[in-house]
């Protein structure tokens, strides 16, 4: 059922869900009775440290070889940049603009430059055939909690890549609420929602 | 999930972890038991096993360390159990003895040991490869290279197992361990019969006796395995079944060389063999595939173990292929074989060429060009070979793994820095206190293995004979650091242990330990006692603490740095990330925080808030000259201290600070002495002090006599530090004459073309303080003085109290800041007021001191043998023979005494009162009576008479005193009693006070105090608008120091008047009234070093001041003041503290990121602003 291979990477800080986010993506294409290798190559990721995680459709292996990656989905701005090399050119680019500050080297060192996050914006731009970049935590939050981050990110993968991803909203939606606890389903519900809605007003930008 | 993993059905298609499928596989093969030790990347096979027992699932034990497991499992198989035993790479080498034997002995009920490997060293420390140790003591191993592959092979293992009595190797890489696939589970049969444990001594015990035969039995049992392999599923072929060029792979790098062949379109044309049983080889199968071959690369991680295990087999077999690998350079060596280290490795091999099609040959005649991973290229990382397109012009900074916010480990790790110091080696061991190796804890030279720690930091202590620390985790010290323990008694080791116990085996993902107070059902257990165990081995003053108390943790570790011998302090306080009933730390911790729910914030007000600023004083210092981890210590260490002398909380300025009549922020330069920062030191020095030599020989000072430390201590509380006030004067004394730096004094703008020029009359302390100032703020000054040399007053004090050098030193460097000096010029003599004002200077600035002795109406006195002080000290250097009496009781008489003496007379003094309530210094009164001069107090001069008779000489008949009136001049008025006894002399020195001199008085138009002080408001501003005064002349007799001040001061409200909309702030603050000062307030340094002297030689040898601290004394001394007052900007939180919660500093504070922070209040307690305070909830 799957033509190619569709592959995603999915970056962040320790303790946003990337794990989580790759496992619901993974799940959801599953569902659907579809080949797919999820990996985390983890261990000491909870500790604040840069997270990536990928899904792999219909490949051999869950790793994903630099500029083989079809949609890259980020829930921090310069892990979008860490990893952007594995972005195929002219890929599509989700990335969250609320960015989690790297601590100033503790002491005393001199901090390095700040990173401006429309340098960072311009260039995944350059990379991507399409870019769709906002405040996803700033949608959590109104939606009920900022931990639902990760599952605004999925909506708005669900509505911004629905031409490709082989995981559509509804086995989303389903992968989710089997894996969190009942009273949290309405939350995660409205964080869902929340990004579909907002895929959909802003929609992906071509540079 | 859990359902369908136990479920026995089978059918479903799941996705799980590799970690997972292998469970599965277990489980269809009917475990019986299983046991294991976290370690990444094995820790979810028993995190799953845990997981499925509520559910009827097999027995699953979390082993203290990965020998017990091992062992564990196989005391199971040998009643029949089907056993398996989880553990990283590491773990399998850790379990080598019972490994080594167990294929000997044979297993009875299947026993699989799963092992993960970590190619890449994503988080471990080495590349160990365990196939070969597999290989080694005769275990086959198995490695999948998919989620599904795992499962099945999980479940074959057992069988092969049995079959061949070897335990069974089933090895993963992380890669394959977590990633997620589909896998297909399969139905199993009801459970196994129960167990039975069967005698079998000739097996069961393998003494030399029956180990000699059982060595036979093992190579059959090989053998066995052999067979059962070369018929196995698990090696499937790929690709055609011939050609000139195959591929030999196993586990991940496999499914990578698969997909890399199917993406360069070769795959239809290329053989791959993937081997899923690499122990013992399935000789035949793997001959089969070599047979047609010329060449065969063979693709693995970690070593070229099958590189050479091919190797030798095509040799035996007399195979033609080459065989090409790791060794030949055709294949990186190490890392992960990805993408990026595969790709070119395969094109080469295949001779593709990179720029042309796949599919076409490359050109004839070609030589085979050089490998692309030979010897000299290869210990390049695989990320270096990234292909150019992918360059971001921006690279991000990088993100490592910190100590999470919240984690006791960062107190612990604060603590044993501030007592142990920056110099002491600690040895760290592995959990998450690794990270501590990390800024800003810097916790850690050496490190190695589990339960490492001890045995390093006692050797390194035994042959460096240096206490030395060791940390490691509750988890590890039970997995292996109890024999480490019982060692380090044994050969009475000279460390600290300190067992950072979070009551979790926490890195791995809070899997329990014997610490842990409940399980992971959130029920109560019972915690084994790690101080216990300590105690039992023979370690003395085992104590255990909490972390995040502060006062007490630095007790515990310096009682423990101080003794002797083996020490252990359980630092215990539990992971907050850990299960708590309430659920998350941060929850739990902000529920209990009451307001805080929001976690903790920065107070931006009291953050960047040295009052100092407020004030308009503030130093400018960077903030991290006053503050380092140094400074917290000295709060931890004083917080008592400072609690009882400021219960308000810290005071927004140092009470040495407020006290400085100029103003430094001592606070700033201890501070600054103590980081080892003199230049910074200096800097905040002469930022107000306008001649600091001159200060640091000559201050009264009042900020020793304000200082925390200066009362006397308090029962039990810092008995050995309080009565010590810092030696401030002392510390500045050593900046300005011993630290070797120059005097650098702010920076005066050149005056604008054509600005009017102030007038300064009097080159004494005032008037250089205000002229400075002046330029400061980019006045002209010119600067008039009677005498021919500058300093005024300064002049007339001592040698042995200001060395000349000193005095010069500080007037050159001040003088040279543009000012127009024109000595030898009097006022009232050589000009007038009228001809300054007549000159065009818009203000004059009369700065005349108080240049005449007073003299009291001692009849005799006026006789001009009865000279003043003031000539005195002014007149010479000469000898002076004979004995010579001062009378009066102030600190100007005392010089006069003491002056006498070095200049070889005898002196005496006399003073109207009483002892403890004479002006002078009492330190100064103190040594001049070491100097054997005679001081009689309460007494009165009667009356001076000239003896003729008797040698000539003076006679001055005294009487006590019954009382001292003040008249109304502030003079003196002593009612005496009858006169007594006389005093002989040869020369009297009149020290009765002083008063401004005949010219100064006939200054016109000024209001006077009585005494003929001119009347002026604090700022020197005079009831004529054109005239200011500074000094003596307006404050009274004072000193050098308030002198400068009042000359800021009054420079201040020249610059206001002349440019009202521009003045910078006053620099000085106003004047305090005079202290009394404490006995015990003297610096106790000088005194030591005074009374050295004075014993070493005769009085008259002490003609300098003692020399000033070295570097050491003075940063010694300087780490003693308790950094009192909140200090702007400090930084604290995030430099030494280092939770990652805290965020890039905004305009006048730092940052908490409210996602993060649990409000753990380790940062509120440290900070010394007390600016952390709870925050609201945003959400």
């Amino acid at each position: 059922m799957l033509t190619n291979p569709w592959r995603l990477v999915v970056a962040g800080v320790g303790g946003q869900g990337v794990l989580a986010t790759a496992g619901f993506v993974a799940e959801a294409i599953h569902r659907r009775g579809l080949p797919v290798l999820a990996g985390q190559l983890h261990g000491m990721a909870q500790r604040g440290g840069a997270v990536t995680a990928t899904v792999v459709a219909g490949g051999h292996t869950s790793q994903i070889a630099d500029g083989a990656a079809d949609t890259l989905l980020a829930t921090e701005p310069l892990e979008a940049l860490r990893v952007l090399s594995t972005l195929r050119p002219g890929g599509l680019a989700i990335v969250n603009t609320h960015a989690v500050p790297l601590p100033a080297p503790p002491g005393g060192g001199t901090p390095a430059p700040a990173i401006d996050l429309n340098a960072v914006l311009d260039a995944i731009r350059r990379r991507a055939r399409l870019l769709v970049a906002l405040d996803a935590t700033a949608l959590a939050q109104a939606a009920g909690s900022p931990r639902a981050l990760n599952v605004v990110m999925l909506g708005l993968l669900a509505v911004a890549d629905k031409e490709a991803c082989p995981a559509p909203a509804q086995a989303l939606i389903e992968a989710i609420a089997t894996h969190v606890a009942k009273g949290a389903i309405p939350l995660n519900r409205r964080a869902f929602d929340s990004g579909m809605n907002a895929a959909r007003l802003h929609g992906p930008q071509p540079p | 999930m859990n359902a369908e993993l136990l479920d026995s059905v089978g059918g479903h298609s799941l996705l799980l972890l590799g970690n997972e499928a292998i469970v599965r596989g277990a489980i269809e093969a009917r475990l019986g038991f299983a046991a294991s030790y976290p370690g990444t990347p094995a820790s979810e096979v028993g995190e799953t096993l845990e997981r499925l027992q509520a559910g009827g699932g097999p027995r699953l034990e979390w082993s203290i360390n990965e020998k017990i497991a091992v062992e564990s499992a196989f005391g199971a198989s040998l009643a029949g159990v089907r056993s398996l035993a989880a553990m990283k790479h590491l773990g399998l080498a850790y379990a080598g003895d019972p490994l080594s034997t167990i294929p000997c002995i044979g297993v009875v009920g299947g026993l699989v040991v799963v092992s993960a490997a970590d190619p890449g060293c994503r988080n471990s420390p080495n590349e160990h490869d365990q196939r070969h140790f597999a290989r080694m003591v005769g275990m086959p191993t198995l490695e999948p290279s998919s989620p599904d592959e795992a499962r099945s092979m999980a479940r074959f293992a057992f069988d092969l197992s049995e079959k061949s009595e070897l335990p069974v190797l089933l090895r993963v890489t992380a890669r394959v361990a977590h990633t997620r696939g589909p896998v297909r589970t399969e139905a199993f049969a009801p459970p196994r019969p129960p167990a039975r444990f069967v005698r079998r001594p000739e097996r069961f015990l393998p003494v030399p006796v029956n180990a000699r035969r059982l060595r036979v039995r093992l190579d059959e049992r090989i053998e066995i395995a052999r067979r059962l392999l070369e018929t196995c599923d698990f090696c499937p072929r790929f690709g055609p079944p011939a050609g000139r060029r195959g591929i030999v792979s196993a586990g991940a790098p496999a499914e990578a060389v698969r997909e890399l062949l199917e993406t360069l379109d070769v795959a239809a044309a290329t053989p791959l063999l993937r081997l899923g049983a690499l122990h013992p080889l399935p000789e035949q199968a793997v001959a089969d595939f070599l047979l047609p071959l010329e060449e065969v690369l063979v693709v693995e991680e970690l070593s070229p173990f099958l590189e050479e295990v091919l190797l030798a087999l095509a040799k035996s077999r007399g195979l033609a292929v080459r065989v090409l690998g790791k060794r030949t350079g055709h294949v990186p060596g190490p890392h992960e074989m990805d993408h990026a280290a595969l790709a070119p490795a395969l094109r080469h091999f295949l001779r593709l060429a990179s720029d042309r099609s796949p599919l076409a040959p490359a050109p004839a005649g070609v030589e085979e060009p050089c490998p692309p991973n030979a010897p000299a290229a290869v210990d390049e990382p695989p990320a270096a070979r990234v292909a150019a397109v992918s360059a971001a012009p921006l690279t991000p900074p990088a993100r490592p793994p910190t100590l999470c916010p919240g984690c006791p480990h960062t107190a612990t790790f604060l603590g044993l820095k501030l007592v142990f110091g920056d110099e002491s080696v600690i040895v760290n061991d592995i959990g998450c206190y690794t990270l501590g190796i990390q800024a800003p804890h810097r916790a850690g030279d050496a490190l190695l293995c589990m339960g490492a720690s001890l045995p390093l930091a006692a050797s390194l202590a035994r042959v460096t004979n240096r206490r030395t620390v060791a940390v490691m985790g509750d988890s590890t010290f039970f997995h292996s650091g109890l024999p480490a323990l019982a060692d380090a008694v044994e050969h009475q080791a000279d460390v600290v242990l300190v067992v950072m116990d979070n009551q979790a085996t926490a890195m791995t993902g809070h899997q329990l330990s014997p610490s842990s107070p409940q399980d992971r059902g959130g029920r109560a257990r019972p915690r084994r006692s790690i101080a216990g165990c300590a105690a039992a081995l023979g370690v003395e003053g085992v104590e255990r603490v909490d972390p995040f108390d502060f006062a007490a943790l630095t007790a515990v570790l310096h009682r423990a740095r101080a003794a002797a011998g083996p020490r252990v302090v359980v630092a215990e306080r539990a992971c907050p990330y850990f299960l708590t009933p309430a659920g998350g730390p941060l929850e739990a911790n902000r529920a209990g925080a009451g307001a805080g729910s929001g976690g903790r914030a920065v107070d931006a007000q009291k953050c960047g808030s040295c009052g100092m600023a407020e004030a308009g004083l503030f130093c400018g210092l960077p903030p991290s000259a006053a503050v380092d981890r140094l400074s917290v210590r000295q709060r931890i260490a004083g917080r008592a201290l400072c609690q009882r002398a400021f219960p308000a909380g810290p005071p927004a300025v140092a009470p040495c600070a407020a006290a400085c009549p100029v103003g430094i922020c001592v606070q700033a330069y201890v501070g600054a002495v103590a980081a080892g920062q003199p230049e910074a030191g200096l800097r905040a020095v002469v930022d107000r002090a306008a001649l600091p030599s001159i200060c640091s020989h000559v201050c009264h000072r009042p900020c020793e006599a304000e200082c925390v430390l200066a009362p006397p201590p308090v029962d039990g509380d810092m008995a050995s530090e309080a009565g010590r006030p810092v030696a401030v004067n002392e510390i500045k004394r050593h900046l300005t004459e011993a630290a070797g730096l120059a005097i650098s004094h702010p920076e005066c703008p050149p005056p604008a073309p054509g600005a009017p020029t102030v007038a300064v009359v009097g080159a004494g302390p005032a008037g250089l303080a205000a002229a400075r100032e002046l330029r400061r703020c980019g006045h002209a000054v010119t600067l008039y003085d009677a005498a021919d040399a500058p300093g005024g007053a300064l002049r007339l004090i001592p040698e042995y109290r200001l060395p000349r050098a000193a005095l010069d030193r500080d007037l050159e460097a001040l003088l040279a800041l543009g000012i127009d000096y024109r000595p030898g010029r009097r006022l009232g003599r050589d000009f007038s007021v009228a001809d300054l004002r007549r000159s065009g200077h818009p203000a004059i600035l009369l700065a005349l001191g108080a240049g005449r002795v007073h003299r009291p109406p001692i009849p005799g006195s006026e006789n001009p043998e009865v000279s003043d002080a003031l000539a005195f000290l002014r007149d010479g250097h000469g000898p002076v023979a004979g004995r010579v009496v001062v009378i009066g009781g102030g600190d100007v008489a005392v010089d006069v005494a003491r002056t006498a003496v070095r200049r070889g007379a005898k002196a005496a003094l006399i003073a109207l009162e009483a002892r403890d309530a004479l002006p002078a210094d009492p330190a100064t009164v103190a040594a001049a009576e070491r100097e054997g001069v005679e001081v009689l107090v309460a007494r009165g001069v009667a009356e001076i008479a000239f003896a003729r008779a008797a040698g000539g000489g003076l006679r001055l008949r005294t009487a006590a005193v019954r009382r001292i009136a003040v008249g109304s001049r502030g003079e003196l008025l002593p009612e005496l009693g009858a006169a007594e006894d006389d005093v002989v002399a040869d020369r009297v020195v009149l020290a009765t006070g002083l008063e401004p001199d005949a010219d100064a008085m006939n200054l016109p138009d000024l209001p006077r105090r009585p005494g003929g002080w001119v009347e002026a408001d604090p700022y020197g501003r005079t009831a004529v608008g054109d005239l200011f005064v500074a000094g003596d002349i307006t404050l009274g007799p004072s000193n050098a120091t308030r002198a400068m001040a009042s000359g800021v001061r009054a420079a201040f409200a020249i610059d206001l008047a002349l440019r009202p909309s521009l003045a910078a702030p006053c620099r000085a603050p106003l004047d305090l009234p005079p202290r009394q000062r404490d006995v015990g307030a003297c610096s106790p340094w000088v005194m030591a070093e005074s009374v050295r002297l004075a014993k070493g030689g005769d009085g008259a040898s002490c003609l300098a001041p003692p020399p000033p601290m070295d570097a050491d004394q003075a940063r010694a001394e300087a780490g003693r003041c308790l950094l009192c007052a909140r200090c702007a900007r400090c930084d604290a939180c995030a430099q030494v503290v280092g939770c990652p919660a805290f965020g890039p500093r905004e305009r006048l504070g730092r940052v908490i990121d409210p996602l993060r922070c649990i409000a753990c209040d380790v940062c509120a307690t440290l900070c010394p602003n007390q600016a952390i305070v709870p925050a609201e909830a945003t959400c």
